[in-house]
């Protein structure tokens, strides 16, 4: 009762202090307004990229000034503004809310929630902000598990690294990214930024229910700009997720930023900039695409101790058309990017998912992150996985093979099996070492390829069972000590030679 | 003389449209000759557009300034 009270008291003062001066601002008027990009008269000390406000509240970003006028794009009613209507500046640029209130929502890029329920932010970020400068980065030091043995094993992702994924429609990107995102739900000091860009709301609906279901979504922050949404709003999604993660990383989190996906970005900006009457260049990108990507992925850093340590990883995604990885955007989005993960509709179709390219996937900076413990078990993997995918096609000629190649062959396909997984059956540190050791002792070699991914779920459920311990010391440390490699080695040899037995103990 | 709207929320009769002008002449410093028009959305009060520059004075405007400031309060312990 008495917080009503008090609650009325400083309502009460609030009016009767409340003063109002007059404000002067300028104001232009509009001259013609195509899709959702208007041409407006007059606002002649307009800042780039400042906030318009139109007639009925709505708001506009200029992005183009000249001398007669100004060029902007609606973010919202572009359908109600008429040639005249007054715009007058705001004298501040596109900001988002941002902290800790954003973690479990989905908002769309000018900070309003969709989700239907009320958000409110006490700290705002300009949308658009430089990158950490070289002194206060740090070089990538710290591993981010993906919870995906191909991934951790073979293409390795460091804190603060920019990670490209890259692969045609349906084959599995936003799963890998999703995969990630899910695995960092045990980490404590890390957060989770989905940026979707021009995705259907269903697919959007379906994401927020996979994190939620996971239990993940506690620690993530949804951006979204779905495909009925203006360009502009398309435009600004990516920046403002970058803005939303680069508040965390200054307070010293982790951050883990998802950009689904680029190449609808780009297409975003290309129809902006067209109906802008800005030059076009290859593919009717304007010219400064490349810069519209590397201003973005550049805010990705792993910072200085002195500065927080904090962290921004970045793994945008790129679609690929019929697995044409030369094509404009992707070629440029792979020079900004530390790597790709380069995945394959063939692999997806023949089962293989994550569909990983293994040959043509790499990771710059990701190995000098990895722990030691993989780093010891994983050393020959990606040219065994390579090797044996061109055997493979080799020998499905039906040509003789001699001894070593049908072992290689049996190894390989056995291997294959085991880097089979599902986006919500993530795998600590521990377990993917222990099935890497398992394999490494040729203990899968007995087992059929089709009972592959059973057995290795049944061991790993065995393992959690007996030595409990030593997986935890491994978690914990990064690193497998010899005699942490014999126990795992015994304890696994133990349950494939006891079979049914071993689980009864 | 320079280009100029008056828009408000009322209709104004004669005397109030030459009190507005003289008063705005006089501060800029130049004569000023409006030209009206209706806008409901002001609630009360108008707005002067002149050369490039506006003037708020309506309701409306001073409404979503009170708002502002009454969505910023915070109450301790909660």
């Amino acid at each position: 009762m008495s917080q009503f009270s008090a609650f009325g008291d400083a309502l009460r003062q609030s009016i009767q202090s409340f003063d109002y001066s007059p404000r002067v601002d300028e104001y232009g008027t509009v001259r013609s307004i195509m899709d959702d990009v208007v041409q407006i008269d007059g606002l002649s000390t307009c800042h780039y990229g400042e906030v318009l406000q139109f007639d009925g509240g709505h708001l506009g970003l200029a992005l183009d000034l000249r001398e007669d006028g100004v060029g902007a794009v609606m973010l919202s009613g572009a359908t109600e503004i008429v040639s005249g209507s007054f715009v007058r500046g705001t004298g501040h640029v596109a900001n988002i809310g941002v902290g800790d209130s954003l973690l479990g929502r989905i908002i769309n890029p000018i900070g309003q929630p969709l989700d239907g329920r009320e958000l409110r932010c006490d700290k705002f970020r300009p949308i658009e902000s430089p990158a950490p400068s070289i002194m206060d980065r740090s070089p990538v030091n710290q591993p981010l598990a993906t919870g995906l043995l191909a991934i951790d094993s073979m293409i390795p992702i460091g804190r603060g690294q920019r990670e490209l994924i890259i692969g045609d429609r349906q084959t599995g990107k936003t799963s890998i990214a999703l995969a990630a995102m899910i695995n960092q739900r045990t980490e404590q000091n890390t957060y989770c930024v989905y940026c979707a860009i021009g995705q259907k709301g269903s697919t959007v609906a379906q994401i927020a229910d996979t994190l939620k279901n996971a239990g993940a979504m506690e620690r993530c922050v949804i951006v979204a700009a779905t495909a009925d949404d203006h360009a502009s709003l398309q435009y600004l999604a990516p920046y403002a997720g970058c803005a939303i993660a680069e508040h965390f990383m200054l307070q010293g989190k982790d951050v883990l930023v998802v950009y689904d996906d680029l190449s609808k970005h780009a297409a975003a900006y290309r129809s902006m900039s067209l109906l802008l009457r800005r030059p076009s260049g290859r593919e009717a990108y304007p010219g400064d695409v490349f810069y519209l990507h590397s201003r973005l992925l550049e805010r990705a850093a792993k910072l200085s101790d002195a500065q927080g340590g904090g962290s921004i990883t970045a793994l945008p995604i790129v679609e690929t058309m019929a697995g044409d990885i030369s094509a404009y955007i992707p070629t440029n989005v792979i020079s900004i990017t530390d790597g790709q993960i380069y995945l394959e509709s063939e692999l997806f179709n023949a089962g293989i998912r994550p569909a990983v390219n293994v040959g043509l996937s790499v990771s710059r900076v990701g190995r000098a992150a990895q722990h030691k413990a993989m780093k010891d078990v994983s050393g020959s993997l990606r040219l065994d996985v390579a090797q044996y995918r061109d055997t493979a096609i080799f020998a499905q000629f039906g040509a003789d093979i001699d001894q070593s190649t049908a072992q290689m062959l049996r190894h390989g396909e056995r291997l294959t099996q085991l880097l089979k997984q599902r986006q919500d059956d993530v795998m600590s540190l521990a377990q993917q070492v222990a099935v890497l050791v398992a394999f490494d002792a040729d203990l899968f070699d007995t087992v059929a390829p089709k009972d592959i991914t059973e057995k290795r779920g049944d061991m790993l459920r065995f393992l959690r069972e007996h030595c409990e311990g030593t997986m935890q010391a491994i978690n914990a440390s990064g690193k497998l000590s010899p005699s942490d490699r014999e126990m795992l080695i015994a304890y696994c040899k133990r349950f494939f030679g006891g079979g049914s037995s071993a689980k009864s103990e | 003389m320079s280009h100029a709207i008056l828009r408000s929320a009322a209709v104004l009769d004669a005397k109030q449209l030459a009190d507005v002008e003289t008063i705005f002449s006089t501060r800029l410093k130049q004569e000023i000759k409006f030209e009206l028009m209706l806008d409901p959305s002001l609630v009360g009060g108008f707005v002067a557009l002149i050369d490039g520059k506006l003037y708020d004075i309506s309701l409306a405007a001073q409404l979503a300034e009170l708002k502002k400031n009454l969505t910023k309060i915070k109450m301790e312990g909660n």
